[in-house]
């Protein structure tokens, strides 16, 4: 895994601590232990334990990275000291800060509180903080929720790193140019909350174009214009010193009352610098009365809180009856789906987990019309499976997608799995999630070398792609490695030694493979040579259609050097495939060890089954990378 | 969405099958197993503690043996020291039986110890047990700086992990260039 130069400086500065030559006392060599027990170990630790233990070298950034941890809400602030605030979207009670503060004030750098970790910095705090926000982004595969803009190369640093944030406010004169301004208005686009300090530009400067966060709050707001207001979908709208006059403010209320401007607007605070004029600003108004007792909100959170209680489902139906209900349930910090599965078979189904919740699912049918007897249908299914079935409209591939783009706006969560049975969902994936964790694609999906080349080409698979046969011209042959961690491919006798042996995949499983016994004997010599394959655990290859299962395993180990393993020498029983799948290895009579330099041991072994009346043979061969621990 | 495992792997467990409440199972003596480490000393452990080990309850729950055959065969696990050893079937005998509480404070304290432990509790599938340990791994850095981090975990820096990957891949041209050389040998 690489590092960016920056961040090695950072890695550098934070302590490659040289302590090879201390004495060994007490050690536990936990990079020795096998990887599932190594996680196990490292997932028991809190947050800022893990942020320290990913700073101490790249192997251990890269294993931290595995963890299966809640995502965290990152805010980075820069206000006086710039700090970097952590919280737990799962319990948002549980909270950690981090802050960079003066080399000179302490030499026991880290210091650690329970919750907060000093750090110290290097001369330039902006540029740590950065550096360590960007960290903790990757560590945790979170998103920065917030961030105090100050200044131009704030802007620029986010735009290239985030541009999508849901949180952005500024300290009083952080902004001094106009420029600066228009930039910071321009990533505002998907921002559901902007809190801006007074600016420093000059006086007569104006806007009159829509402020587009869904809430605003402004300080010293004289350069807002009553256009920008009015033309604006805001919901809630604070503004302070502000310029509007009597008849500013009569407008809003009238344009409100029309319906025609302010739609969504569900409070809105005016502070002005100007003495109104009651009469002015209520005008041609047709105005009641009112008391305490109408059932008005106090607060515009109480409906929020409300709405937090809801269980997944009724958030969801919920989030669909407006757009205004939509965006209140956008709100919503319960935000803890842990993952979106997607079965886009026929029917389509989508799967949604919470942590929160961990023993249940809730799955969401989609039926064609007249099959249930009402619609929407609940029923709460066996293993505490919660299902809601909804009904199509003709096209049900086209509503699952629809609503998955619309739980995905709600819940921020990351779609975790997609089965996909229907091409056109392939294009719909890259654009809409291009970073998924596994993917699997049905039979006959693939129709063109092309569509599989943009799969490899424009996805990022970070744990497990399954591919059931593809539709392609029999003699198509593919030859670019699969820069997937777990691949396994049914029908693969398209894919040819090259794309095994130039890639760099963890678990290889190939069903229907035409490899040769050569193919095998190059492969296990490149992996014992230590060039190739440096990250294999676990392959297991299908080969159809061989005349003499015994002669073909013996070619494929010709001129290596084998020793017969047996069943007591350590070797794991279980391989993990991929996140949510353990592999029993078969149990055989004897096994066949390479040893490669670095003490990484191979096993390999096969097994056979007659192949139909035609005297021809199956043959399984399976590939297991360990290694000797007691 | 399920796993996709075929063939001969079982990667679901089967569903447990609940008796009636009536039935009164008829009481049935209990069966011992022996096992032995590295250093040959033999334990004798009852089914019942021996259903902690995934691995173990997987060898015996087909074996049907008498007392004397159980004996006259016990199960070597030449990969674990004979103490380590000791330490998990004495685990498996306090637990026989008895929910498994949230902590455990009978785990040893010597990390040299713990890590031959953690070893020979994954590969005997041990799976509570397991998760205790895990959790005594990660006490060991509560608290503690990135230095003490780094001395505690044995993490080598970059350079250092880098200098061994060096290392091996010189070793590993070396060897395969002793190898060609000696198969050309051969073929003269």
């Amino acid at each position: 895994m690489s590092v960016h130069e920056p961040e090695m400086d950072l890695l550098s500065h934070f302590g490659q601590l040289d302590i090879q030559n201390k004495p060994k006392k007490h050690q536990f060599p936990l990079l020795k232990l096998p990887k599932i027990v190594l996680l196990d170990c490292i997932e028991n630790l809190d947050v800022l334990e893990i942020i320290l233990f990913s700073l101490l070298s790249k192997r251990a950034k890269t294993i931290a990275n595995l963890i299966r941890w809640d995502p965290l809400d990152i805010c980075f602030g820069t206000q006086n000291i710039p700090q970097i605030q952590l919280t737990s979207s799962i319990n948002t009670c549980s909270q950690w800060g981090i802050q960079f503060i003066k080399e000179k004030e302490s030499s026991d750098y880290p210091i650690r509180t329970s919750h907060r970790l000093f750090l110290k910095h290097d001369g330039n705090m902006i540029e740590n903080s950065r550096q360590m926000t960007m960290h903790i982004c990757e560590v945790f595969r979170s998103p920065i929720l917030g961030i105090e803009i100050h200044g131009k190369s704030q802007i620029e640093w986010i735009l290239k790193f985030q541009p999508k944030l849901r949180k952005v406010w500024t300290s009083n004169d952080a902004i001094t140019s106009v420029e600066t301004l228009n930039r910071i208005l321009e990533i505002l686009k998907e921002t559901e909350y902007l809190d801006l300090g007074s600016i420093g530009t000059y006086e007569e400067f104006q806007i009159t174009e829509p402020i587009p966060p869904r809430a605003i709050s402004i300080e010293n707001s004289h350069w807002v214009t009553l256009s920008s207001i009015l033309n604006g979908t805001n919901s809630v709208v604070r503004l302070f010193d502000s310029k509007f006059t009597s008849k500013d403010i009569n407008i809003i209320l009238k344009e409100w009352q029309m319906g025609s401007k302010l739609r969504n607007l569900e409070y809105l605070l005016i502070h002005t610098i100007t003495r109104l004029d009651a009469d002015e600003v209520y005008k041609d108004l047709n105005l009641t009365v009112g008391d305490e007792n109408d059932g008005r909100p106090m607060t515009v959170v109480v409906l929020l809180e409300c709405i937090e209680n809801l269980d997944v489902f009724e958030i969801i139906l919920f989030s669909l009856l407006s757009k205004r209900a939509k965006t209140i349930a956008k709100l919503n910090r319960w935000n803890s789906l842990t993952s979106i599965i997607l079965c886009a078979d026929s029917p389509p189904v989508i799967h949604l987990r919470c942590s929160m919740n961990p023993g249940s699912s809730w799955m969401i049918y989609f039926k064609k019309k007249k099959e249930l007897p009402r619609y929407p249908y609940f029923e709460i299914g066996p293993k505490n499976n919660h299902c809601l079935y909804l009904k199509g409209n003709g096209n049900l591939i086209k509503d699952f997608k629809k609503m998955v783009e619309h739980i995905y706006e709600v819940f921020p969560s990351p779609i975790g799995c997609i089965q996909i049975a229907e091409k056109s969902l392939i294009d719909w994936i890259i654009k809409f999630q291009p970073t998924i964790q596994d993917i699997r694609i049905k039979k006959d999906v693939i129709t063109s070398v092309e569509k599989l080349d943009c799969i490899f080409k424009n996805l990022k698979v970070t744990d497990y792609l399954q591919l059931e046969s593809v539709a392609i011209n029999k003699n198509f042959q593919y030859t670019e490695p699969i820069p997937f961690r777990c691949i396994e491919i049914k029908d693969s006798s398209w894919l040819t030694l090259p794309s095994i042996l130039n890639g760099n995949n963890s678990i290889i499983r190939l069903y229907g493979s035409k490899w040769t016994s050569k193919d095998i004997n190059t492969l296990l010599k490149e992996w014992q040579m230590g060039s190739k394959l440096q990250n294999l655990e676990f392959m297991e290859i299908d080969i159809t259609k061989v005349v003499d299962a015994i002669n073909f395993f013996d070619e494929s180990i010709e001129d290596l050097n084998v020793t017969n393993g047996d069943d007591n020498d350590g070797r794991p029983t279980t391989v993990k495939i991929h996140h949510e799948s353990i592999f029993t290895i078969p149990w055989v009579n004897r096994v066949r060890n390479l040893t490669r330099s670095d003490g990484m041991i191979g096993t390999l072994f096969a097994r056979f089954e007659i192949y139909g009346n035609e005297q021809l043979m199956h043959i399984h061969i399976y590939f297991q990378v360990w290694k000797k621990q007691v | 969405m399920s796993s996709t495992e075929q063939g001969t792997s079982s990667a679901a467990p089967a569903e447990p099958t609940t008796a009636p409440e009536s039935a009164a199972a008829p009481e049935v003596p209990e069966s011992f197993y022996y096992v032995h480490g590295k250093d040959k000393v033999v334990h004798k452990v009852s089914a019942g503690a021996l259903q902690h080990s995934a691995l173990i309850h997987g060898m015996i729950s087909n074996l049907g043996y008498t007392e004397e055959q159980a004996k006259a065969n016990p199960f070597p696990f030449e990969n674990i020291d004979g103490d380590i050893l000791q330490m998990v079937v004495d685990w498996c005998n306090q637990h026989k039986g008895k929910p498994t509480p949230p902590e455990d404070t009978n785990l040893p304290k010597q990390k040299e110890k713990l890590f031959d432990l953690v070893l020979a509790v994954n590969y005997l599938e041990i799976k509570e047990l397991l998760t205790y340990c895990c959790k005594q791994v990660a006490m060991m850095v509560k608290g503690k700086s990135p230095e003490e981090i780094r001395e505690i975990w044995m993490i080598p820096t970059d350079a250092e992990d880098e200098a061994a990957e060096k290392e091996a891949k010189k070793r590993a041209g070396k060897e395969a260039a002793g190898e060609t050389a000696a198969a050309a040998g051969d073929a003269k």
